[in-house]
This record gives structure tokens, C-alpha cells and sequence, in this order.
């Protein structure tokens, strides 16, 4: 018996030796089939073996590059002729062939890392539904003189080493500077009974290096679907069918300048792209699909994706939370009550515990309060779905605008839902914006990267039993003025008696609007935020709504030392704070306060106190004060920077004013005020500058202003002209003589 | 800290929310020249990895380790006729104050397996949790056999404790280098307990247990003929996360394991009763070492060809493999000891430091020099030969005896020149092969003279800006570090950048015309001159005129927080900076008021800054040298005030009146 088991447990060893043999075996094969198709017969331009003169000069020069895809399907008998499954075949090619000139790019292209294989095959009795994926890569090197060699990709190493998993890297042996590097990753993927959306693939024309060839080519199984965009002036892909009807899409193009980085910018309105996703379908999936099988849709923003959309937000079964509309109702004294309130009290009260639901969720099981959890941004379209069911419930007209963020790509480029983001519109006497963004977020406040964008608009009959949206058209989303984004600070400084090159600054801060999110979130502790947004719906504070609970009194203790435990980080924000406003640390901050945490209709207000070094320099008897700087470190805009053909994404408009008072010492005459007076004006906004002396003090006012958040390119100069002025004023000095 | 040469990372203006990468960044890790994971850096890693999922738990007393006890049992393996230590490792934490997620780690390797792990939360075995065991990314390192044994537990009330035992077996002792005391969480009580067998010899040489409460005993177990040692720990605290620190066998308590020799069941085992031993064991792993040497002969031909000295065939040799070699650190079992071929590292063109020491020294020997492998510990480790045992080397290179001289030639290091020495190696207690014999010395010990930065300037008043020209010059390590990154910055950003760097990134410092040396030369200085027109430098109120001569102002307001920082600090080489600004006085010009001189002088550092005035100008000289690259802690408050003396110099300007 033992001696049968034994032979039982040596065989399956031996057996699953041999079949783990045979299928390294198999995929040698198949990487040396690989090898010789993609190498075999390369075309003239993976042949090039000379760059352009000139290009030298650059890191590297991407001589050729290729994205080749290939999808078909075939049919399979399962076991037990169940029935067909489709088994869909994916296979996708990256080559790529580069020269390297430095040591940057060597540094780049010096290794490949890569998911071996992946094998989610799924088996149940004796039905197995097959999903592997296996890849593949190859490299050689092209020497100076034209030696070529095969790099032996057995020399990787195994980062995973699974039977059904495999990631593994290599570094590409005898590389060197001034060598072309001509490498591929093939991906070949079967799958049954269910297709994936495979992509989005987007391809920018251009990237980090020069490229002098680019080739795109999908050949797709004649039941695809396939949805593409070709945005900001990137070329359309070209079209035709072969003998066996697969869907073919081509594209060449030569000689791509690299995309060099420019500030206030945004890569997907500004560069060319092309950004493609297709899925292979059934009969039966195409019919509940935005894609349509066997068709290319190109270029527009697909009704059937707003269709479901619509479905979407119909849908009975939604998951919604609820909690915000029952602690509204709560508020209100119930439900019933809440219908008799105004609507503007109603809406704003929801909006809150929306904000408290949502980003005041404190786990009882692991309890963790850091800065972090300031940073937590909602999901839009979620936030927005949810409340409008709730808005709907309590029987308030609004609408739901999808909208893209102007960081990202335009509406007519979408591609997926996922694309959007959303807001709330209330069409009543005021007019109000809801937005799902982050803690501080308003009520009213719309997020600085929706302004201006144009929204399509789904309008819900709140009267109707059933669940009904409609698409009523589109809205332009409005964009807040300078005047409502503004940081304004009043300093206040003076000399320390004791020691004349330090001094001693007190600081009042008030931001609003979009400038607010940033210093907010840094300063603002989560226990204060929650305990505002719980009072601002006649909710008690956390640690108040646990002690009332009896099953959860225990985590009073709990979460007040976690919230004590954060506390004592704050005076670090604020000394972070201070540092990246004067890109210096403050010598000593003996008051730091937050006078107002501006969470509902009101400024974001703080105080410090601090002391500060190296403003003050002593010549001779005399002090120069770099009085410019007091508005905070600045810096000129760089040469290559300076012209600009490309339009300017600017983050809003907005305001900054600086009052600041500097108190003359006794038997000090100050000198040099008169350098702080400047006025520039154009159409894209101002810088004013005075300063005067009184009682004193010298008194020095500034402010700049931005009048839009979008300028065209030709405008850029002007911008510059404003950048200049301020940085300038953040240059001058006063001199405090001593008299005699 | 901020060192005026180091730059900054991505800063934002806030005014025109205008991001500025900085092109420089801070030095890369020096090639991590570990060419071996020995336990210990095993649980180094184990800290750090803890410290990034929960990375204030080294201020954070939330969680701490009430009770701890690590067994270490030498035994004997019969069937491997071979000595192994079994490890029990049971760890008790306790959350004190609220609920927590408990992130715990083991790593493993070829050398510690992980042989079993039981976990319990206040007495129950989580169902929901599962122990992960994957491949573990060291940092610079590309790949190495390190793996991770991970799990998360989840302490779900204050008060709520969690069991951990970890069971590893050690496969030889040679790799059980040390056992320490403190953790990423404070320790309230830890026993370390070895069991060894008669036939066992260790020495437990006890480290850094100076205001640490350890108490030791030693018991005979008669029944299994063992002494047990037993060592316990009160009330250390968590490890500090400070950055440029001493490594961790500097400062942490700690046990240093020397295994002797083992003479069990009538067997005889040598490890390391001393140096020779240990030399022996490196020995007998080169003996697998099979370079091809025709192939490497043909190299070192072709590199030397034209060279007509010794010592120019040896630097072309030296910095064609600094040059043409890529530093990939592989480590992968008992291959972390044996260094890669020689023919193999040429071919590939990339290699650790032991790959790289073996093919300099392959191409030396193929031209007829003395050249020789050689092992030593960097200024991380707090060991030396003195106590043999693993843990005291972590690098490798090559000697060159010529002429009874010694160079040492590490390849590692770019752009340093022959007879230079990266700080990380000077004054190393160094192991460098002897045929049967072995050579014991040091790497020399260099001062501050060996590095420069110097810029000397040439200026004349121009309305508010200085204008003139300006010449620069680097030697030793400031050289490598400049060096380093203008050769990987993208060429087409290179010069931009090297401008940045020139100007400390002030935007109001324009040059043009700049030439430097050769930046592929690694044996000369490295020079740079250029024309500057310095803008909005000199403020002018009525005839006076008020002139900045110190742009960079390097260390200024460089204090320590004495009331935070806990551990000494290091700076990363010794510093030689002359900065000489010497401005003409425009005729008819009066010098109304100098700064005060200033002179800071002891044994860690010298500040120097002084004006001289001669006919039609005014020079001023500043000088700053770390002769001592370790700061400890009871300086800092002396740094402080002369730091303060610096900044004060700083902010003092010269005055000019005009006729």
C-alpha cells in the first residue's frame, strides 16, 4: 500500500515535472517564433541605423516606435457539449527601437520589467473558462559600427515565480552609451465566454524624446466594437476592411518633435492624442453595449455611453446612502416637516450632512486621524447620484450636469463614464451649484477646474413615481471672478528690540475660494472639521455622539486620544506653512491659530506669530529690510519659458493683496518706499503697489490681480508683464538709517 | 538642515502656483556596496518597511511591544552534517490608547527560512488573515533573494494585544551576525536567550548597552548539556527615523554573534575564531571563480593601447570600468559572496561592486600589475576585523600594490579619481587578498584637502547688478558628486542645469559664455568659468550703495533642533569651500563700512570669512571646512552658535558712498 502510494505520489510529481517542462518547453517555442516574426522581415524604418544630424544633441531619439494589435474570435465546444463559448484571442505588440545618447537614457532603457504571465483560468468539475496571458519580449543592441546583438533574455530574474503568475525583469546586457536599443514586449491573451473592454490605448504624438517614426495598427475580429477619439488635432486613424471583414485602423507619422513640458498647461486639451478602446461582442451583450459590434465609432461623444448613463442613474436597485437625507429629515424635526421647509434651508442642510456622511465616516474597528485624511477627495459622480435621489425623494427640482475637468480631456473627446465628473444644479430664484469634492468644498462653491466647462444636463421628474431622467441639453458651468478667489494677508511687522536683523512678524491670513482648498486641508484638523459639519446639522460632535451611545462609549477614550494624538502635530503644518511661503523656517512661531476654519459661506482665516531671520541685513549703522519678500518667496519665470505658442490654463482668477506695516525704530529714517509704488494694467488683470509712510510706519499695499482662468497664447506676454512687475516688488528694499 | 549645494525639491510659488523641479537632485545612495544580506540588514529592512506603513510609529506609542522573547538554538543537523541556529521569535504588542491596524513583516532568504508563524488577537486566531510571501525590492538593489513574510492584524480596541511567533532556521551560523534590542515600537521587556551546546563556541560581544537597562545571566542546562544565556531589556525605546545618522551598529543596543567553531558528535566545524578564518571562507568561495583570461587580456590591451606609464595605463583601466559599467547590485544566495566573472561583467557591461572590483582587478593583472580583491566594511558599520564575522563588511574592491604603495580602486565610485577616497571607505579597516595569507590595513584617512569647491569672482558695479567673470573648481568628492549628476541629466537639459546649479537657482543671476572642462574627464579637476550679470544685488538709497557680495550663503540658518534631533549627524564628505569675491570700487568711491570679520575654529569644522581691501578693491574670502564629517550630538549646540555667527556675517553688507 505505501509502496502504491509512493508510486501514486512519484508519478504526479514526475507528471507534473514533465508538464511543467513541456510547458517551458512550449514557451520557448513561442518566444522564438515571436523573435523571428517581429524581426525577421522589420520594416525600412526598423532598419534605420542613422539619426538626423542635429539630434546629437538629444538624450535620446526614438527611430521607430510600434503599437500593433490583433483581436479574433473563434468558437470552442465546451466539455460535455454544453454549448459554444467564444474564445477570444488578444494579442498586442510593443517595439520599439531608440538610440541612446546618454547616460539618462541608458539609465531608462537599461532594463525591462514585465508581467510574465497571468493565468486567471477558472475551474468548476469539468468546466474550465480560460482566461491566460502570457508575454513576451525581446532585445538587441545595434553597436556603432553596426555589430548586432541578441541579448539573452535568460539572464532575467523572476520578481514572482508562481504556477500561475509570473513577473519578471532583465537588465539589457552590453548596453552603452551611443548603441540603439531595438526591443519588443508581445502580450498574447485568450479568453472565454466573456469579452473584456480592452484599452483605453491613448497614443500622444510625441513624448519625451524626439520621434522619427511612429506606426499604430489594429486588426480587429469583425464583431468588435470599437470607439475611438482622435483629439486636438491629432490625425484620424485610417479605415478599411480585409478579405476575412476584420476591421483594420492604421496610422503613420513621422518626425515627432518631443512635447516639452510647459506651466499652466493641460496635455489632454493641448496635445495630440488619439485614444482607442474596443471589445469584442456577442449578440446578446450588443444590444446592452454603448459600443456597437462590428462598427468603428469615431470622433464624437457616443449617445449610447450618455444612454446608459441615463440607465444608470434610473436604475431601481442603486445602492444610495441614504444617512444624509435621514439626518436632514432629522433635522428638520422628520420627513414630513422637512417638505414644509424652505427649500434653500432644506438644500443646504442636505449638501452638509452629505459632506459629513461622506468624509467624517470614522471607522469604530481601526482608528487613524492624520493631515492625510484632509486630502480625501469624493467621487462626482457618485456624490451627485446620490444626492439628486435624495433631492428627488424630498421633491426638489435640480438637474445633473456631467461635466469634464478642464485637466482633462474635452466633452466631445469622452470615452468612458468614467471621464465625467458631476454637479448639482438648483434652477430656483437664487440659483445654486452643489459639488462632490473634497471637506472644504461650500455649499454653492463650484470646484476651479469645472468653471467655464460646458455640461450636458440631465433633468429627474421629481413628481413621477418611477425614477425618470431626461436629457435636456447642455449649460455653461459659470466662472467665479478674481474677487472671489482671494488670499489677503495683513503683516504686521516690527523689529525685535533686542536684535535688529530679526523680526518679528505677525500675520493675518484670509483666503477664499479656490485659493482657500490648499492651506485649508494643511492646517484644518479633522476633529474640528467634523465637530463644525455635525453642529452645522444640529449633530453633536463625534466624541459626544459616542458617549451617548452605550456600545460605543469606550471609543470615547479611543478617539480622543487619536484626535490628541494629531494635535500635537499641528504647530508643524503651521510651521510648514510658514516655510513654503518664505521658503525659509520661521526662528521661533509662538502663536499659531485658526480664526475662522471658513467650512460654510465664509473666509478661511488664520494667525501666526513668528519671528523670522535673514530679511534684515546690517550695513553698517544702518538695516536693509528685503521688505519685497514679506509677500512671500517668488521666482522669474524662466528664459525657456518666456514665449509660449501654446494657450494658458491658468488655475482661476484671482486676487492676492498684501497690507503690510513695518514699524520705523526710533531714531531710524527709513529710505526707499517710494521703489514699492508700481501700477501695471492689461486685459489680463493688474498689479498696483504703494507705499507711504505715517506715524511711523511705512505702510506698503499690493495687489495682483488675474482676470480670467484661461488666456490664449497671445496673451502670455501680458501675463509675463504682471509676473515680472510682482516678482520685482518682491525685490525691493527699504533702508532704516540711523540718524544721527 | 539645508546645505546651499544640495538644492531643493519641486517648490511651489504660491502667487503663480509656478512648479520648479530642481535639477539637481541629492546625491543617489552610494552604490549600496552590500554585497550580502546578512540578518542584520534583513531586520534593518524589516524597521523600514514597518516605518512606511506606519511611519510615525517611531514617535508613536501607541502601539508598543510589551514583552518579547527570542530563542536562538544552536543545533546540530545530522543528515547536512551542518550547524544551524533555530530561531523562536515571539513578539506580544499591546495598543494603548485607540484601535490600530498592525502591520507585521518578516523577511526570509536563501540563508533564513521561515519555518512557521502563529498569530493570535487577544487570544483568537483571525480567520480573515492570511501571511503573504513574496519577493522583497530592496532599494538599489536590482534583484536579491530577499522575500517578505507580511500580514496585517488588526488591534481593534485599546488594550488589545497581539501574539506573534515567528520559527527560522538560520542554515548556517556564519549568517547570524547580531540581535537587537530596540524595535520600530518602544520595547517594555525583551529577553534574548541563546542555547548553546557545548560543543558550540561563540563570543556575544555586547554593543552600544550604555544607558540601556540589560541585565545579563548565564545558566548551564545540564539535561541537554547547554549554557543558556540570557539577556533582558527594559524599556528601550523606539527607534529614531532621523535622516544622515550613523547606521544602526553605532548607536542601537545591541549583541555582535561571533560563531568560532563547532565540534559536534564528534565532528569538526570551523567558522571565525579569527581574521584567517574568515579570510579562508572568502577564499575558498573565490576558488570558483573561473575568469576567462584571453578575453579579459584583449580588453585590457585595447583600454591601455597608446599608454606609455604605469600609472596612465592604470587610470585608463580604472576609469573605463567606472565609465562603461553600470552598477546593478544581484544578490542571490551563496552567489551574494562569489563576485561575477570577470569576462562576464565586461560583457555585460554591468555589475555590483564585487563584480566590478573582480574585473578591474582581472584587467590590472592582464597588464602585469599587482592587483588583488579586497573586502571592507563602510563607515555605516561599527565593525571592523578586530571581531570577525559577516556583519563587518558589506563592500568590495580592488588593490593595487605598486612601487610599495597601495591604491585602492573602487570602481563604484564615478568620476573619483586614482588616489582619491569616497569618505564612505577612508580610513576602513580593509582585508585585501594574500594568496593563502591575507593583508590587513587601512584604506587611507583623507583630510578635507582632498575635495574643493572653490569660485573665485571678478566683479565690478554695474547700476544694482554686478557684473564680471567668474572661475570654479572642484576636486575629490564635490567633483564625483557635480560630475554625477551633469552626466545623467539629459544632455539637452545639461548645461541649463549646470547654470541653475552655478547660480544656487537664483533667477537674477544670468551667465553666459560658460566653458568648463571636459565632463567625461575623471582624473582632472573640473572646472567652469563664465560671465555673470547679477541683477537687483546692490540697493542704492540716495549716494550710498549697499552691496551683497555672498550669493549662496551656504549653511546660513543651518541649526539643529537640539530639542528633536536625537542621533549625531552625518554629512556626506568633508568639505573644502573658498569662495573669493573680490569687487572693484568705481573710482571715486569711498568704502564707508565693512563687515566684521569671522573665524570659527575647533575640531569639527572652520567658517572663515574676511574682507581685505586694497587699491580700487575690496576681497572678500570665505572659507568653509568639515574636517569631520561626524557631528555628534553634544556639538550640536556649539554648531548652533557658530552657525549663528555665520548667518549673522550673512546679513552684514557693504557700504559704498559715491563722490
Amino acid at each position: 500500500m505505501k509502496a502504491r502510494f509512493l508510486f501514486t505520489v512519484l508519478s504526479v510529481c514526475i507528471l507534473y515535472s514533465a508538464s511543467a517542462q513541456k510547458d517551458v518547453a512550449a514557451y520557448k517555442k513561442r518566444a522564438q517564433d515571436i523573435q523571428t516574426e517581429i524581426w525577421g522581415k522589420p520594416s525600412k524604418e526598423f532598419a534605420v541605423t542613422d539619426i538626423p544630424a542635429g539630434m546629437d544633441s538629444e538624450s535620446a531619439v526614438i527611430i521607430a516606435t510600434s503599437f500593433e494589435v490583433v483581436n479574433s474570435a473563434k468558437t470552442k465546444m465546451k466539455w460535455g457539449a454544453m454549448g459554444s463559448v467564444q474564445r477570444v484571442y488578444y494579442q498586442t505588440t510593443f517595439h520599439e527601437r531608440v538610440k541612446i545618447n546618454d547616460k539618462a537614457a541608458l539609465e531608462d532603457y537599461a532594463s525591462l520589467e514585465y508581467q510574465k504571465k497571468l493565468d486567471r483560468t477558472l475551474s468548476a468539475g469539468f468546466v474550465k473558462i480560460y482566461n491566460k496571458t502570457e508575454s513576451y519580449i525581446g532585445a538587441r543592441i545595434i553597436k556603432p559600427g553596426g555589430k548586432e546583438i541578441t541579448v539573452n533574455t535568460d539572464e532575467e530574474v523572476l520578481t514572482e515565480d508562481k504556477t500561475r503568475s509570473k513577473a519578471g525583469k532583465l537588465a539589457i546586457s552590453d548596453l552603452q552609451v551611443g548603441d540603439i536599443l531595438d526591443y519588443y514586449i508581445r502580450t498574447e491573451k485568450i479568453q472565454e465566454f466573456s469579452g473584456d473592454m480592452q484599452g483605453p490605448y491613448t497614443f500622444f504624438m510625441g513624448g519625451e524624446y524626439p520621434v522619427l517614426y511612429q506606426y499604430l495598427r489594429l486588426q480587429l475580429d469583425e464583431n468588435a466594437g470599437v470607439e475611438y477619439i482622435n483629439a486636438n488635432g491629432a490625425p484620424a486613424l485610417k479605415e478599411l476592411r480585409d478579405e476575412d471583414d476584420n476591421i483594420i485602423l492604421g496610422l503613420e507619422l513621422r518626425n515627432l518633435p518631443k512635447i516639452q513640458s510647459s506651466i499652466w498647461a493641460s496635455s489632454f486639451r493641448q496635445y495630440p492624442y488619439i485614444s482607442l478602446q474596443y471589445i469584442f461582442l456577442s449578440k446578446a451583450a450588443d444590444a446592452n453595449s454603448h459600443f456597437n459590434r462590428g462598427e468603428v465609432k469615431h470622433g464624437f461623444l457616443s449617445d449610447d455611453l450618455l444612454d446608459q448613463f441615463e440607465k444608470i442613474l434610473e436604475s431601481p436597485g442603486l445602492p444610495i446612502n441614504l444617512a444624509p437625507y435621514n439626518k436632514t429629515a432629522a433635522y428638520f424635526g422628520g420627513e414630513k416637516h422637512m417638505k414644509d421647509q424652505p427649500q434653500d434651508s432644506v438644500i443646504k442642510t442636505l449638501y452638509n450632512a452629505w459632506r459629513l456622511s461622506t468624509f467624517c465616516d470614522f471607522s469604530t474597528k481601526e482608528i487613524s486621524i492624520t493631515n492625510d485624511d484632509n486630502y480625501v477627495q469624493a467621487n462626482s459622480l457618485i456624490g451627485a447620484i446620490s444626492l439628486s435621489r435624495m433631492l428627488r425623494t424630498a421633491g426638489i427640482d435640480h438637474e445633473l450636469v456631467l461635466v469634464c475637468p478642464r485637466t482633462s480631456n474635452k466633452l466631445k473627446d469622452v470615452m468612458a463614464l468614467t471621464d465625467f465628473e458631476a454637479l448639482i444644479r438648483i434652477k430656483n430664484k437664487k440659483g445654486y451649484w452643489l459639488a462632490f469634492n473634497d471637506i472644504v468644498t461650500q455649499f454653492n462653491e463650484i470646484p476651479a477646474r469645472f468653471q467655464g466647462e460646458e455640461g450636458l444636463v440631465f433633468r429627474p421628474d421629481v413628481d413621477a413615481k418611477k425614477v425618470t431622467y431626461e436629457q435636456t441639453g447642455k449649460v455653461k458651468i459659470p466662472v467665479a471672478g478674481p474677487d472671489k478667489n482671494t488670499e489677503t494677508e495683513n503683516i504686521t511687522v516690527a523689529f525685535n528690540p533686542s536684535n535688529m536683523q530679526q523680526l518679528q512678524i505677525d500675520r493675518l491670513t484670509s483666503l477664499t475660494g479656490s485659493i482657500r482648498h490648499f492651506t485649508q486641508k494643511e492646517l484644518l484638523m479633522m476633529e474640528d472639521m467634523e465637530a463644525h459639519l455635525a453642529i452645522s446639522i444640529n449633530q453633536k460632535k463625534l466624541t459626544d455622539r459616542l458617549a451617548d451611545d452605550k456600545k460605543q462609549q469606550k471609543l470615547v477614550t479611543e478617539y480622543s486620544a487619536a484626535f490628541a494624538k494629531e494635535k500635537v502635530n499641528q504647530k508643524s503644518y503651521f510651521e510648514a506653512e510658514i516655510k513654503g511661503q518664505y521658503d525659509q523656517q520661521a526662528k521661533e512661531i509662538s502663536l499659531y491659530e485658526v480664526k475662522d476654519a471658513g467650512l460654510f459661506d465664509s473666509d478661511f482665516s488664520y494667525r501666526t506669530n513668528f519671528t523670522m531671520d535673514n530679511f534684515v541685513k546690517k550695513a553698517g549703522n544702518n538695516y536693509i529690510v528685503e521688505a519685497g519678500k514679506l509677500v512671500g518667496s517668488t521666482s522669474k519665470v524662466e528664459e525657456k519659458d518666456r514665449t509660449r505658442s501654446i494657450d494658458v490654463y491658468m488655475p482661476f482668477a484671482r486676487t492676492y493683496t498684501y497690507n503690510i506695516s513695518l514699524t520705523i525704530p526710533k531714531g531710524y529714517k527709513v529710505k526707499g518706499v517710494e521703489s514699492f509704488n508700481k501700477a501695471i494694467n492689461n486685459e489680463t488683470g493688474s498689479l498696483t503697489s504703494t507705499a507711504t509712510t505715517n506715524d511711523g510706519v511705512v505702510h506698503i499695499t499690493i495687489q495682483q490681480q488675474y482676470l480670467k482662468n484661461f488666456e490664449p497664447a497671445a496673451n502670455w506676454p501680458k501675463l509675463l508683464e504682471l509676473m515680472d512687475g510682482f516678482y520685482e516688488i518682491s525685490n525691493q528694499k527699504l533702508l532704516f538709517e540711523k540718524g544721527n | 538642515m539645508f546645505f546651499g549645494y544640495a538644492g531643493k525639491t519641486w517648490y511651489q510659488s504660491k502667487k503663480n502656483r509656478i512648479f520648479f523641479p530642481d535639477f539637481f537632485i541629492l546625491p543617489p545612495p552610494k552604490a549600496v556596496s552590500v554585497y550580502k544580506l546578512p540578518v542584520t540588514l534583513l531586520l534593518l529592512l524589516a524597521f523600514s518597511l514597518k516605518g512606511i506603513a506606519g511611519n510615525t510609529a517611531a514617535k508613536d506609542s501607541n502601539i508598543v511591544i510589551s514583552n518579547c522573547k527570542e530563542v536562538y538554538e544552536f543545533v546540530y543537523n545530522r543528515s547536512s552534517g551542518s550547524v544551524q541556529v533555530k530561531e523562536s521569535l515571539a513578539t506580544t504588542y499591546r495598543c494603548n490608547d485607540f484601535s490600530s491596524s498592525l502591520p507585521i513583516a518578516e523577511f526570509y532568504s536563501a540563508e533564513t527560512m521561515i519555518d512557521d508563524v502563529e498569530f493570535s488577537v487577544d487570544g483568537k486566531k483571525p480567520k480573515d488573515v492570511k501571511p503573504v510571501y513574496s519577493y522583497y525590492q530592496v532599494d538599489d538593489y536590482f534583484y536579491s533573494d530577499a522575500h517578505i513574510c507580511y500580514f496585517p492584524l488588526l488591534l481593534d480596541k485599546k488594550g488589545s494585544t497581539a501574539d506573534v511567533t515567528f520559527q527560522k532556521t538560520i542554515q548556517d551560523p556564519r549568517y547570524f551576525t547580531n540581535v537587537f534590542f530596540d524595535d520600530m515600537y518602544p520595547v517594555t521587556s525583551k529577553q534574548v536567550v541563546f542555547r548553546v551546546p557545548k560543543w558550540m563556541s561563540i563570543e556575544l560581544k555586547e554593543m552600544n548597552f550604555n544607558g540601556y537597562s540589560i541585565t545579563k545571566t548565564k545558566e548551564y542546562d545540564s539535561r541537554n548539556d547547554v549554557d543558556v544565556y540570557t539577556y533582558t531589556a527594559t524599556n528601550i525605546p523606539a527607534r529614531e527615523s532621523e535622516s544622515s545618522c550613523p547606521g544602526p551598529t553605532y548607536i542601537y543596543p545591541h549583541i555582535l554573534v561571533m560563531s568560532k567553531e563547532a565540534n559536534p558528535a564528534g565532528t569538526s566545524i570551523t567558522f571565525f575564531k579569527s581574521t584567517t578564518d574568515q579570510y579562508a571562507w572568502y577564499r575558498s568561495i573565490l576558488k570558483n571563480l573561473f575568469n576567462n583570461e584571453a578575453v579579459i587580456k584583449a580588453k585590457a590591451d585595447e583600454i591601455t593601447a597608446g599608454k606609455t606609464t604605469d600609472m596612465d595605463k592604470v587610470k585608463a583601466i580604472f576609469y573605463w570600468v567606472q565609465t562603461n559599467v553600470r552598477y546593478v547590485a544581484f544578490e542571490d544566495g551563496i552567489a551574494g559572496f562569489l563576485p561575477d566573472k570577470a569576462d562576464e561583467v565586461m560583457r555585460k557591461k554591468y555589475g555590483d561592486c564585487k563584480g566590478m572590483a573582480n574585473l578591474t582587478k582581472e584587467l590590472l593583472k592582464a597588464e602585469g600589475f599587482d592587483a588583488r580583491l579586497c573586502w571592507l566594511g563602510t563607515n555605516h558599520i561599527a565593525y571592523d576585523y578586530s571581531t570577525p564575522s559577516l556583519a563587518v563588511d558589506n563592500h568590495m574592491i580592488c588593490a593595487l600594490m605598486y612601487k610599495g604603495k597601495t591604491y585602492f580602486l573602487d570602481a563604484t565610485e564615478n568620476y573619483l579619481g586614482l588616489d582619491d577616497y569616497a569618505e564612505r571607505i577612508q580610513g576602513r579597516n580593509i582585508l585585501i587578498e594574500d594568496g593563502d595569507k591575507y593583508i590587513l590595513t587601512h584604506v587611507p584617512q583623507e583630510t578635507y584637502a582632498q575635495n574643493l569647491d572653490s569660485e573665485k569672482r571678478v566683479l565690478s558695479i554695474n547700476g544694482t547688478n554686478l557684473t564680471g567673470t567668474v572661475n570654479d573648481n572642484w576636486k575629490g568628492e564635490e567633483k564625483e558628486y557635480l560630475l554625477y549628476q551633469l552626466n545623467n541629466i539629459k544632455k539637452d537639459k545639461s548645461q541649463e542645469a549646470f547654470k541653475k546649479y552655478l547660480a544656487a537657482g537664483n533667477s537674477d543671476y544670468k551667465i553666459t559664455d560658460l566653458k568648463t572642462s571636459n565632463l567625461d574627464d575623471i582624473d582632472g579637476d573640473l572646472t567652469a568659468s563664465y560671465t555673470v550679470v547679477h541683477s537687483n544685488v546692490v540697493s542704492s538709497f540716495g549716494k550710498e550703495y549697499y552691496v551683497d557680495l555672498d550669493f549662496k550663503k551656504e549653511f546660513n540658518s543651518s541649526n539643529f533642533d537640539t530639542s528633536k534631533r536625537k542621533l549625531d549627524y552625518l554629512f556626506p564628505f568633508k568639505t573644502h569651500m573658498e569662495r573669493i569675491t573680490e569687487l572693484a570700487i568705481p573710482s571715486g568711491y569711498t568704502i564707508n563700512s565693512v563687515p566684521a570679520d569671522v573665524t570659527v575654529k575647533n575640531k569639527n569644522y572652520d567658517f572663515s570669512i574676511r574682507y581685505t581691501q586694497q587699491p580700487g578693491k575690496i576681497i572678500y574670502h570665505k572659507s568653509i571646512f568639515i574636517k569631520n564629517t561626524r557631528l555628534a550630538k553634544p556639538d550640536f549646540r556649539q554648531w548652533n552658535v557658530d552657525i549663528a555667527k555665520l548667518t549673522e556675517a550673512y546679513n552684514q553688507q557693504l557700504v559704498l558712498t559715491a563722490p
